[in-house]
């Protein structure tokens, strides 16, 4: 068994292919270790309270909205940020087919939007513009760049787009 | 900030034990709702959160009428 004390919780995780080593508190959750402690800052802090999915990361290849997960629970897993998607400057498929159709306005809830539609077409979710829309509903975009979105998501995934 | 152990036990009844007889202790699952109302909006406070999220309890099964949830 496992027992941390609440001031020195030891945290050994794998952030996008490299092992990390980190002593958190643990109330502290994974978007705030990578965004205060990791200084990786691509991760958004919208609501902080599970309903915009500007932080959605990927652990062990599933979407979470990490404002709502603890640092401490992810001990052992693997986590991918926006920043794993394009590990040499390389733009990720997707964020170059958000590029192209525009899929932003202000962009806040950009990097939450492409972590979730690159796990999408892993899932194998994006059959449909309803689909994806559904699949997608986890994200907001307050700008309303919905319709971008759905092209960007539905040219990588071959079901369509301009 | 609140402050709790977190502490994620090995099997099942380590799990019950370490909530059944104390009052301030909590269970931690997936931590949609939980952590929101602990980290956010403070409205439930707890001394030691037990993560079961690694527990082998999966799926809903149904024998002899009765409805088994998390195994």
């Amino acid at each position: 068994m496992e027992i941390m004390r609440s001031s020195d919780v030891d945290v050994e995780l794998t952030i996008n292919g490299h092992k990390r080593e980190l002593r958190l508190d643990s109330s502290v959750t994974l978007l705030d270790a990578l965004r205060e402690h990791l200084d990786m800052t691509g991760t958004k802090k919208g609501c902080d309270q599970g309903a915009c999915g500007a932080c959605t990361v990927l652990l062990d290849g599933r979407r979470v909205v990490s404002c709502l997960v603890l640092a401490a629970q992810c001990g052992g897993r693997e986590v991918t940020t926006i920043e794993g998607l394009a590990p040499d400057g390389a733009l990720h498929p997707v964020q170059q087919a958000f590029v192209r159709h525009d899929g932003l306005q202000c962009g806040f809830c950009t990097a939450g939007q492409i972590v979730s539609a690159v796990a999408l077409l892993d899932e194998g979710r994006t059959g449909s513009d309803e689909e994806i829309r559904e699949f997608m509903s986890g994200n907001l975009c307050r700008c309303g760049a919905y319709p971008n979105i759905l092209a960007a998501i539905r040219e990588v995934a071959g079901t369509g787009g301009e | 900030m609140p402050t709790f152990d977190y502490v994620r036990p090995d099997d099942v009844a380590g799990a019950v034990a370490l909530v059944s007889g104390d009052p301030r202790a909590s269970y931690l699952a997936g931590g949609t709702t939980h952590l929101d109302l602990l980290l956010k909006d403070r409205v439930i406070e707890t001394d030691r959160v037990v993560d079961i999220g690694r527990l082998p309890l999966r799926g809903v099964s149904s024998d002899d009428g009765v409805l088994h949830a998390g195994r």
